[in-house]
């Protein structure tokens, strides 16, 4: 993939911003693998003889009420993260490039009920299905991956349909159609790679809303239960405890907003980067 | 009316139809006998055998979503386990704080980011520019709540400006409840903010490459008076749109900032009634919610055909 | 003194792969009364040329040269100054008349703009005087056109709205870049005519810009024909016509169709416009040139002298004029 101005990798290196977001997604991603094996201290089991320790080099970011290591349970928070946004979007990506590949090479009335479908969804943001799903099946991680790939679905669908749309305007998929290819063949041979630089792009940037979306979620106690560490619950343990120990509430805020800008900058990085179209109009 | 409106009418109500099946399912599926959690485990057969005759949960489904449906449009949501009360009371005790709330962060962010829009465009590629868009950047990248607390902690712990929390109600000290929405109102309206800033923004130089605009400038009208009287008009449309669909993120910022700030709202409302299994609460407030986003948007597309008269003749 | 007077006008503009020079050593005097035709490919500097007049220019544009109306030097003027210029000494008309006009402002209000902006009039004044103007550029119906929005008009209509706006303070200088180029056939030449009619009865001068030789050659008094951001030939209509000179005009007037002419290929000039940002030292067309020898890659060719007041640059000009343009690019 070369365009203008030298190699794919040649022209990432030199956009700061993409590179920027890159590192900080890396970081994040990082953290999250070496928690799995790794923590410097103990983020999950609860030692009340070490509660409230300031920062120390035992304990780099001081303990929590309960003795936990906080630096730990950050680094555990990342995999909580993670584990529902990818899979949050996942789900919301698969149904939804369906959804939106299928009304675009269907037209017709299964457009109209897809497009009819998106809008309605909207009425739903991610927090007003997490309530409806807690009633239904109770707090935790599940809950919150589903709300959080339901309201995914429209948008990725309507997103697949319009550039869909483009594609399948474009001489190249009239050669197939003339060709007697199929709706199917076609969607998967011409459509979807078309679109593919675009979904990703939507993916990263549908990551970094799906953090924010868990940690809201796990702020309420919708989402992700104890044990397992999750940065929203850590601020709403850190909030009770506000007037006694203020830097608390600061690490966990600090670490989803460096998650979070880290891919929204990767995602802007990547739409210059793969569509050099849009890049240039900017 | 137009064909437009009308169209746009008739999708509002059938919308507001669909949610509300939805949320009659969602609850008609729920796990557990409601007379049950009511009355508790222990509860005799019969004590559980005559609540369910007096709520009417041994009738067929649809009937019972039919009286549901019509006790909502005729204001009666029901009579919640847990406080009973009637539903409708409780609602409209805490929609006396949230629409307030999100009314004021509304207002705010679209003022915030209408102003630095339209001034990071009119300075593109210098550095106001650059350092807009890099905040708004930012702030697109900051929990709401986490803005709530970070306010809270300045505010509230250090300065002692504010209370970290609570709401007098509107009766008893009207100021101290305006004062008591500043804080969550803020934190709400700056990531709005961020957010709009850059639509604006884009939507501004979008329309300042647009043909007319250098007609109007080959007229004579200068870069200040093109943008006041040319590009805002054409910019306000793709604002709009945007404005809409954020209202229902705005909205579960709302739920969540009540939480930070301890306001009892709808979105406290709702929690509290998860939290006893008190499900008509939930699927009062649910619809509600879901039919202030609707009706936004409803208002969005009237708002479009006032702006662009494009739209009254054409667009069937 | 001539009304107009471009010396060695410059336009450089920045793209992404760095400057492009899009108008290069650019001259020519326009007279009060006379009409001007630019001619060339799409990308020739045509429009810039128009814009640079403006003062119109894309951002990041930089000038150099003189453009001289009357005492006033348009390039170095202020821009509050040059806000008092276009529109009332100089009006410009574009090619899309679907987009240049503001989709969300009535007709009259866009029509009254000007009249409101320079000549001071009161907003009921300005309204009789808009009634007027599209009254006068042919548009049926003026009184309740004026309430219209440009989406409720066609094509021809709404580029006559476009007219009656770049007259409406009558400008010294009408400049019309492709007024016809998205119009239908058959309305193309009311709507010339109509430019015509009004330039003449109103006393103004006209650039008209235009990538079809056959509009030019029967509108205007001289004409210029510019390839790759320059002059190749310039000169009076009459004499330009009658002894093309450049291998670039040759060619361009071979390859267009005529009615009525003899049923033959008609001629292609080989390879595309040069790319503005990457241009060779000598000879623009050199890269396209049947003629073309080691001299003009050298260096810039020479205005030559082909007859009165008729010039071309190009150093083969004997050779040029010698062969039939169909076998110069055969």
């Amino acid at each position: 993939m070369s365009g203008p101005g030298g190699s794919f990798l040649a022209r990432a290196l030199r956009h700061r911003s993409f590179m920027l977001g890159g590192a900080l997604t890396v970081g994040m991603l990082g953290m999250a693998a070496i928690s799995l094996f790794w923590t410097p201290g103990e983020a999950i089991s609860l030692n009340v003889a070490h509660r409230m320790r300031p920062p120390s080099l035992e304990y780099w970011l001081g303990t929590d009420k309960f003795g936990r290591d906080i630096f730990s349970m950050l680094m555990a928070g990342a995999q909580n993260s993670i584990t529902v946004g990818v899979v949050a979007v996942s789900i919301g990506l698969v149904a939804g490039v369906i959804l939106g590949a299928w009304a675009s090479a269907k037209r017709g009335w299964i457009e109209e009920a897809v497009m009819r479908f998106s809008d309605f969804s909207f009425a739903f943001p991610a927090i007003l299905s997490a309530i409806m799903l807690t009633a239904i099946i109770g707090p935790g991680g599940v809950t919150s991956i589903l709300a959080i790939g339901i309201y995914n679905i429209p948008v990725f669908a309507r997103l697949t349909r319009g550039v869909a749309n483009a594609v399948w305007a474009r001489e190249f998929v009239l050669a197939a159609r003339a060709a007697g290819k199929g709706a199917v063949r076609i969607t998967i041979e011409h459509v979807l790679p078309n679109i593919l630089s675009i979904i990703i792009v939507q993916a990263t940037i549908s990551f970094a809303i799906a953090i924010l979306a868990e940690a809201a979620l796990s702020y309420l106690g919708l989402g992700t239960q104890p044990p397992q560490p999750s940065w929203g619950r850590m601020l709403s343990e850190a909030q009770a405890l506000i007037f006694l120990a203020p830097m608390q509430a600061i690490y966990p805020g600090v670490t989803i907003a460096l998650s979070v800008f880290g891919l929204n900058l990767l995602g802007d990085g990547l739409r210059d980067l793969l569509d050099p179209r849009l890049a240039r109009k900017r | 009316m137009s064909v437009f409106l009308f169209k746009r009418l008739l999708t509002f109500i059938l919308t507001l139809f669909g949610a509300s099946v939805i949320i009659f399912a969602a609850m008609e599926i729920l796990p557990g006998d409601p007379a049950l959690v009511i009355l508790g485990v222990d509860a005799s057969p019969e004590a559980v055998q005559a609540l369910t005759e007096k709520l009417g949960l041994d009738r067929p489904v649809p009937e019972r979503y039919f009286d549901w449906i019509t006790g909502v449009l005729g204001g009666d949501f029901g009579i919640s386990y847990s406080y009973k009360t009637p539903v409708s009371e409780l609602i409209i005790d805490s929609l006396k704080i949230t629409v307030p709330l999100a009314i004021m962060a509304m207002l705010l962010a679209t003022a915030i980011a209408i102003v630095l829009g339209i001034y990071a465009a009119a300075n593109h590629n210098r550095p106001a520019d650059v350092g807009i868009m890099g905040i708004s950047q930012l702030g697109i990248s900051i929990p709401s709540f986490w803005l709530g607390i970070l306010l809270v902690l300045l505010f509230a712990v250090n300065l002692r400006w504010f209370s970290a929390g609570g709401f007098p109600g509107w009766d008893r000290d009207f100021f101290g409840s305006f004062r008591a929405l500043i804080l969550p109102a803020v934190s709400l309206a700056t990531v709005q903010a961020a957010i709009l800033a850059r639509i604006t923004r884009s939507a501004v130089l979008d329309v300042f490459r647009e043909d007319f605009v250098r007609t109007a400038r080959a007229k004579g009208v200068s870069r200040r008076r093109a943008l006041w009287g040319h590009v805002l008009r054409n910019a306000l449309i793709p604002v709009i749109t945007i404005m809409g669909l954020q209202f229902a993120n705005l909205l579960a910022g709302t739920v969540v900032i009540e939480s930070v700030f301890t306001l009892p709202g709808l979105g406290q409302l709702v929690l509290k009634a998860i939290n006893n299994r008190d499900l008509i609460i939930v699927e009062g407030t649910v619809l509600l919610l879901a039919a202030m986003v609707v009706a936004v948007n409803f208002l969005v597309d009237i708002l479009y055909a006032l702006i662009d008269p494009r739209l009254k003749v054409s667009d069937i | 003194m001539s009304l107009l007077r471009v010396e060695n006008l410059e336009v450089t503009l920045q793209t992404s792969v760095g400057p492009a020079r899009a108008v290069r050593d650019v001259s020519f005097q326009l007279e009060r009364g006379q009409s001007l035709g630019i001619v060339g490919e799409s990308g020739c500097g045509k429009s810039m040329t128009a814009l640079a007049l403006m003062g119109l220019l894309p951002e990041g544009a930089t000038t150099a040269g003189r453009v001289m109306l009357g005492e006033d030097d348009l390039l170095t003027m202020p821009e509050n100054e040059l806000c008092g210029v276009r529109g009332n000494r100089l009006a410009m008309i574009f090619q899309e008349p679907m987009t240049s006009l503001n989709p969300l402002h009535t007709i009259g209000a866009q029509v009254m703009e000007p009249l409101l902006l320079h000549r001071g009039l009161h907003k009921s004044e300005a309204r009789d005087e808009a009634y007027r103007l599209l009254d006068q550029v042919g548009i049926p119906n003026a009184k309740s056109r004026l309430d219209n929005y440009p989406h409720q008009l066609s094509g021809g209509q709404r580029q006559r709205v476009m007219i009656a706006l770049a007259l409406s303070c009558d400008p010294d200088i009408l400049i019309a870049d492709e007024p016809t180029t998205a119009l239908d056939v058959t309305i193309q030449s009311q709507i010339l005519d109509l430019i015509e009619q009004l330039v003449s009865r109103l006393g103004m001068s006209l650039i008209l810009i235009s990538h079809d030789l056959g509009v030019i050659s029967e509108s205007v008094d001289r004409v210029m024909v510019m390839y790759g951001g320059t002059v190749v030939e310039s000169g009076p209509t009459q004499s330009l016509f009658h002894a093309l000179a450049h291998p670039y005009t040759r060619g361009l007037f071979a390859s267009m169709p005529r009615l009525g002419g003899k049923r033959e290929r008609l001629t292609t000039i080989p390879g595309t416009v040069p790319d503005l940002a990457d241009l060779p030292t000598g000879c623009t067309f050199a890269g396209r040139c049947p003629l073309v020898t080691e001299a003009c890659r050298a260096a810039p060719p020479p205005r030559l002298p082909v007859a009165d007041g008729h010039e071309a640059a190009c150093i083969h000009l004997d050779l040029a004029t010698a062969a039939r343009p169909s076998e110069l690019f055969s």
